[in-house]
């Protein structure tokens, strides 16, 4: 038989269980906004019944309701999925972020570009051309020239400042990345106390969810937790390995080194430095990292997407790309130096009195530092003083009429035959083809040195090579020489003349000949007035070019950049879309997730209201055991 | 599904956004009047538009590098025919000499004025356009020393008109002015037999100044060609230049009227997504609740 006051201790049960109702619903409301915030649902649970004997069999009251548990409302299949997701998009925003950039700095296509600074650089060159003398002309292409190289400069160095800025966004995910590590670890620890004594820590776990949402942002991250016994066990993985394991965590560090960032492997830039664990102190076992081992694996298992792999990706491309600006500045510099040096300037000098027109430096191979050609491209300081110097003439650039070049070796006479447009050095290149090993020469400057080879005596008699009399091919008007030559000095070969010495070429008679730079302004559209050996131009003095550069696999240099452009741009959207396809996939995991965790208020006034009124009913049952225990306590018995 | 608050307004912000990205490219594309603003805009389109840009440069060039040759080309003509009126008056001067009632002293004044002749003749050979001689090939001193010294060369001093292309803008003049047989040693001979009076001499100056006619007549039909050339390449260049022109535009600018009506259509959607998020976000139970 239970207690007369068993009634009131039902409804004191039902009034403490819908207040604590009306709290959680209070609770959400006030975190309405709070986007990583869970959603908190308080079981009510039936209170366990009374039973006892009564005629015979047993009966079973209920003695009313309890809060049995405060639940979060959460999906942790849609938050796995969520941060897979959230960890790409992570990765495609800062590629998208890295190209725009780049685009920038290309500023393609647009009146203040490479291209068109390019563009001008060669008409220039073809202005010269036209008027070699006029000393506007040679400013105007001395003047375009340090625009050009300081536009070169200009790009390499924001590219370095580039490269700068997202070295030290990895820098600074990685640090965020470690204090996530370590913060999701403390609370670890509070979790695993609060449910060692029974409790639903659902507000430390929602910030430990929020953590590694965050931390999905940088990496690519994936969540094991176990349970033993009353408290469960988490850990937090990147790449398989442990970055948080329980009440332990392991760090990463990235230190970028100073000059040695990339390998180039197969053409390709390798980042020397990637990001690698630095302490590791969760304990052994599968999921235990190596010390300095990279941070994922490169092999799709994690630690591949995510804002530091965005920012890495983009460090290499920046390097990739610092090498094909050095290597365009490489090709222009060392095509113009090649042909600058053969021409003849203003002073009847060869090739600028045989300076280079541009200087630049090579950065080692495995450098994408701003110490390469781009970054140091310059006009050489005798150009940038006097631009006289600069070597418009072409010695051999004369035209030569149809005819018959003849030369005699010994008694015999060689003869070939000469089509108009040719040039001294094609014609001498025929007649050696005529006398295998019969003399060698050498054009340089204005100056055509012929030497014998047949003529074994010791020393060499100069008088066993000359040109036939009957040579109708104008070679001694190439260049500017007279049709009829004056008495030529000991060393000078003439149609008639011995051969073996040197021909020297009047600079007053060479220098309106422009050809030598309308060879130059020709390099726009191909490397065809280059000598090359195998894939790279001869370069004066016997220095080494750049071996293989791949400027001078294409067409011309303008090919080359059209297609370093269209390629950054192919990439660039690429990232676009794959930025905007993740914002939509991600957006739509978030919006599911809310589903599940968000709080509505419609939901919270509603409950609010079933709450509100069951309390009443509640009350109400108060005041009729009241009123039945005052019919029971004063209008019964004989004391009244 | 069920759906929440946050959810709500997390999903107007989006769409917010992806609306205002939709109008801010049409406005830059406005603005700028260009559909390419950067190479991800259209990467095919961008290469093609450099790849534009570079045959428009070109070709302007060589359209400036043709009116340059045509004025060098046109001024050559003219000194040319200048010269020919005074060897058409050296002519008449030798037919009359060889009169046989000119007196030895009528044929001394008259060295004196084909002296004049040859000195205006010498003048005119040193003709410059700019800096250059057009008479002295490729060289750049001046070419007539006085008297029957010529320094000049028979080198072409070409312009480049086209891909490889190159016109020359002058003509090896060495002939007419160089050597034996040039202008300048007919008249020298001519003042001497007018001075000495050498009769038969003088009979074979007439043929010598009719040969130099011929000679000269020769040199600008030859340079009527070369200018009738350069005028052809001209037009052809021009023509060329308004197709490229036409091309780049296609490839690379904005179509106005297009891009205004999806502009008007954007910002329609954009404050209908306004009005909308307005209306739908602040209402909750709560507003209706007692």
């Amino acid at each position: 038989m239970p207690s007369t006051f068993f009634g009131l201790q039902i409804a004191a049960n039902a009034l403490a269980a819908q207040q604590a109702a009306v709290d959680v619903t209070g609770h959400n409301i006030a975190n309405a906004s709070n986007a990583a915030y869970t959603r908190e649902l308080p079981n009510f649970v039936a209170a366990t019944p009374y039973t006892f004997p009564s005629a015979g069999h047993y009966l079973t009251l209920g003695e009313g309701v309890n809060i049995g548990s405060v639940t979060r409302a959460r999906d942790a299949f849609v938050d796995a999925q969520y941060r897979n997701q959230n960890s790409l998009l992570s990765y495609w925003t800062q590629q998208q972020d890295g190209l725009n950039k780049i685009q920038g700095i290309m500023n393609e296509p647009s009146d203040s570009s490479l291209a068109s600074t390019l563009n001008t650089f060669w008409s220039d060159w073809s202005t010269l051309a036209n008027n070699a003398q006029n000393s506007a002309a040679r400013t105007t292409v001395q003047q375009q020239s340090v625009t050009l190289a300081e536009m070169f400069n200009q790009m390499s160095s924001q590219i370095s400042a580039l490269q700068t800025s997202y070295e030290s966004a990895v820098s600074t995910g990685v640090a965020q990345v470690n204090s996530i590590a370590e913060q999701v670890s403390q609370l670890n620890v509070q979790i695993n106390k609060a449910e060692a004594g029974g409790s639903n820590p659902n507000d430390l776990l929602d910030r430990r969810d929020a953590l590694v949402d965050q931390l999905s942002q940088y990496y690519q991250v994936s969540v094991v937790q176990t349970q033993q016994g009353a408290v469960t066990h988490y850990e937090v993985q990147i790449g398989g390995k442990d970055l948080v394991n329980g009440a332990n965590y392991n760090t990463l560090a990235f230190n970028p080194a100073a000059n040695a960032d990339v390998n180039w492997t197969g053409g390709k830039p390798v980042l020397a430095q990637d990001v690698s664990w630095a302490s590791v102190t969760t304990p052994g076992g599968p999921a235990q990292p190596a010390v300095n081992a990279a941070v994922g694996s490169g092999d799709g298992s994690g630690g591949d997407t995510g804002s530091i792999k965005g920012n890495l990706d983009n460090l290499t491309k920046l390097a990739g790309l610092q090498k094909k600006y050095d290597d365009m500045a490489q090709g222009i510099a060392d095509a113009v130096n090649q042909l600058q040096n053969q021409g003849i300037d203003m002073y009847g000098q060869a090739g600028g009195s045989g300076q280079s027109f541009f200087t630049y430096n090579t950065a080692a191979s495995s450098q994408y530092s701003s110490q390469g050609a781009a970054a140091s491209l310059q006009v050489n300081g005798s150009i940038l003083h006097d631009p006289n110097k600069i070597a418009a003439a072409d010695p051999s650039g004369g035209e030569i009429t149809a005819g018959t070049a003849s030369l005699q070796v010994g008694t015999t006479a060689y003869s070939v035959n000469v089509t108009a447009g040719e040039t001294l050095a094609s014609v001498l290149n025929a007649l050696q083809k005529q006398v295998p090993g019969a003399f060698t020469y050498t054009i340089s400057g204005n100056q055509v040195t012929i030497n014998n080879t047949t003529d074994t005596t010791t020393p060499p008699s100069p008088q066993s090579i000359s040109f036939g009399t009957g040579d109708t091919s104008n070679l001694w008007q190439i260049a500017g020489l007279q049709t009829v030559p004056p008495a030529p000095p000991a060393s000078s070969v003439a149609p008639g003349h011995s051969a073996a010495g040197t021909i020297t070429v009047a600079p007053s008679d060479i220098q309106s000949n422009g050809a030598n730079a309308q060879s130059i302004a020709d390099l726009q559209n191909s490397w065809s007035p280059l000598q090359f050996a195998g894939n790279t131009p001869v370069l004066p003095g016997g220095a080494a070019a750049n071996s293989g550069n791949p400027v001078f696999a294409a067409v011309s240099v303008s090919d080359y950049y059209g297609a370093l452009v269209s390629g950054i741009g192919v990439d660039g959207q690429q990232a676009n879309n794959m930025e905007t396809n993740q914002q939509t996939l991600v957006n739509s995991l978030s919006n599911q997730r809310q589903s599940v965790s968000g709080v509505s208020l419609d939901q919270e006034m509603t409950n609010m209201i079933t709450y509100q009124k069951s309390y009443t009913a509640a009350a109400r049952v108060v005041t009729m055991m009241d009123d039945m225990l005052n019919t029971l306590v004063t209008g019964m018995g004989i004391t009244r | 599904m069920r759906i929440t608050n946050i959810m709500m307004s997390q999903n107007l912000l989006s769409n917010l956004e992806a609306v205002q990205t939709t109008v801010q490219k049409y406005q830059n594309q406005l603005a700028s009047g260009k559909k390419i603003n950067q190479p991800a805009d259209d990467p095919v389109g961008t290469q093609l538009t450099l790849g534009l840009k570079g045959a428009l440069s070109d070709n302007s060039q060589w359209q400036a590098n043709a009116s340059q040759g045509l004025s060098v080309l046109q001024t050559t003509n003219d000194t040319l025919q200048n010269m020919m009126q005074m060897l058409q008056r050296a002519r008449t001067l030798a037919v009359e000499v060889n009169n046989g009632t000119f007196t030895a002293a009528d044929r001394a004044t008259t060295a004196d004025e084909v002296q004049q002749i040859q000195q205006e003749v010498g003048s005119l050979a040193n003709t410059q356009v700019g800096d250059m001689y057009i008479f002295s090939g490729t060289s750049s001193s001046q070419p007539w020393q006085g008297g029957a010294n010529w320094t000049g060369n028979a080198g072409l001093v070409n312009i480049e008109v086209g891909k490889g292309e190159q016109i020359p803008i002058n003509a090896d003049f060495t002939g007419l002015f160089q050597g034996t047989g040039s202008i300048f040693n007919v008249l020298s001979g001519f003042v001497g037999d007018l001075k000495s009076n050498n009769l038969s001499g003088l009979q074979n100056d007439l043929q010598n100044i009719d040969n130099q006619v011929q000679s000269f007549t020769a040199k600008e039909a030859e340079l009527g060609a070369l200018t009738d050339r350069v005028q052809t390449v001209q037009k052809n260049l021009q023509q060329s230049s308004t197709n490229l022109s036409q091309n780049l535009s296609t490839v690379q600018d904005a179509d106005v009227a297009t891009v205004i009506t999806q502009l008007t259509n954007a910002q329609n959607v954009y404050q209908a997504a306004l009005s909308v998020g307005a209306r739908y976000i602040q209402p909750s139970l709560a507003d209706y609740m007692q």
